[in-house]
């Protein structure tokens, strides 16, 4: 049996699409599932033929909804039904983004006469505040869900399903002048980082020529190498050879990728605990601030330190999570 | 109740019996190593009208419960996951087998 290419990407569409409402932990697997079931179905019926477009189009419309094929694979429905999730989600991250950057631009400006306690509380209240938002925003979907489930079958008809509706598969695969851009401005990256640190602070412009004052202490350049090393780990495991070209279902060709870039995120934790534990004054001067004429921007600086250190520490903490449970459950082929 | 409101209730009565025995029948046939597809065939040739999206979640759940074991195999070109009844699912069967018989046996007291 042979499927055309345009076949094979309708296909991997209708799978992006069933995936959207899998649980990450099982994604990978259902979603392989379902792709062999398929090539079942193809074979059975188009064995002497060519499955094209139309064929496979067939197929998929006789498989459903992807919404409707995804719910059949979880044994109770969850509080928040596949077709709200999108809808929560993006809600959701919208009041994140929205309460996080308006509580930073506030810290930045009260910051400096705030107390170490207080910056605690500050962002203890925060916390309080955007789960408060989150709960609030999912009890309302709660009850939209409970509103519409009588309406299920209404909402799961088939007929309303196109697949003209599937999603596009963006090319993951990058090309050449994509890898050598990355490959380069990594070694400028790495360059600058161990050749022009020196040269960061603040310039005083004045009669033709400038002050110089250092705002980096000499414990940053302890730390470059492991920047560097970062820098270009990242960029060599992501090249096309390495990485993969993009796979669709999280299979056996980005397996070592989810591993590498696993690998990565501990090695980013590390960093930040270890910028953590050393804190602000190990890496910046704070004389440099106050012999330039801004005092008093060091308490500020100091807490954006923390903040931003916090930040990152989460967001990798959670793509650790994201990335093991991704390889966890089945393993691979 | 007009025909068809009859029709739509035997249909939803139909799939609800349906529903009790197939981890019985699946189970039964699972003896021998087979993949999801060829299970679906076999199943359909025997009159039981299983569409893929039923049994599929179904032999998922199966294996969570650990009834069956499955196994991804690669076969000339591309993987299929097998199927196959364990120690668990035996256990099972035996008990399912034993009260279908006992059901049937007190339907047909009560339907004669």
């Amino acid at each position: 049996m042979k499927i055309e290419e345009s076949a094979l990407e309708l296909m991997k569409r209708y799978l992006k699409a069933v995936e959207r409402y899998l649980p990450i932990s099982k994604r990978a697997d259902i979603s392989r599932e379902i792709e062999s079931m398929i090539y079942d179905i193809c074979e059975e019926r188009y064995t002497e033929i060519e499955v094209d477009k139309q064929k496979m189009e067939s197929v998929l419309v006789e498989l459903g909804k992807p919404s409707k094929l995804a719910a059949k694979y979880k044994e109770t429905r969850p509080l928040i039904g596949p077709e709200l999730t999108p809808i929560f989600k993006l809600v959701v991250s919208v009041i994140v983004l929205i309460t996080g950057f308006v509580s930073l631009i506030n810290f930045a400006f009260a910051a400096s006469s705030m107390t170490g306690p207080e910056t605690g509380l500050y962002f203890l209240d925060l916390f309080g505040s955007v789960t408060g938002i989150v709960g609030t925003v999912f009890i309302v979907f709660y009850i939209l869900e409970r509103a519409i489930r009588n309406k299920s079958e209404i909402d799961f008809d088939d007929e309303t399903w196109k697949i003209k509706d599937l999603p596009e598969i963006k090319d993951k695969t990058p090309g050449r002048s994509e890898v050598i851009a990355v490959l380069i401005f990594s070694v400028i990256i790495i360059l600058a980082l161990n050749l022009f640190t020196d040269r960061v602070g603040i310039y005083e412009f004045h009669d033709g020529g400038y002050n110089f004052t250092p705002i980096l202490a000499a414990d940053i350049y302890r730390i470059l190498p492991l920047f560097s090393l970062r820098i270009a780990i990242g960029a060599v495991v992501g090249l096309p050879f390495i990485a993969g070209n993009g796979a669709v279902t999280g299979g056996s060709k980005n397996y070592y990728w989810r591993i590498s870039q696993i690998g990565l995120n501990v090695f980013d934790i590390g960093i930040i605990i270890l910028l953590f534990s050393r804190g602000f004054n190990s890496f910046f001067l704070s004389e440099g601030f106050s012999n330039a004429g801004f005092p008093g921007f060091v308490p500020v600086a100091e807490k954006l330190y923390v903040g931003i250190l916090l930040i990152l520490l989460v967001r990798c903490i959670i793509t650790l999570v994201r990335n093991t449970l991704v390889i966890l459950p089945k393993g691979r082929v | 109740m007009d025909t068809e409101e009859q029709q739509r209730l035997f249909k939803r009565t139909i799939q609800e019996m349906r529903r009790g025995n197939l981890v019985l029948a699946v189970l039964a046939l699972l003896h021998e190593r087979k993949y999801g597809y060829e299970l679906l065939k076999e199943m359909n040739t025997l009159g039981f009208g299983l569409t893929q999206d039923t049994l599929y979640p179904m032999l998922r759940r199966l294996d969570e419960q650990k009834l069956i074991d499955s196994e991804w195999v690669v076969e000339t070109t591309r993987p299929r996951k097998y199927y196959c009844i364990n120690r668990n699912g035996e256990v099972l069967l035996e008990n399912l087998k034993s009260e279908w018989k006992n059901q049937m046996e007190r339907l047909e007291r009560v339907i004669k």
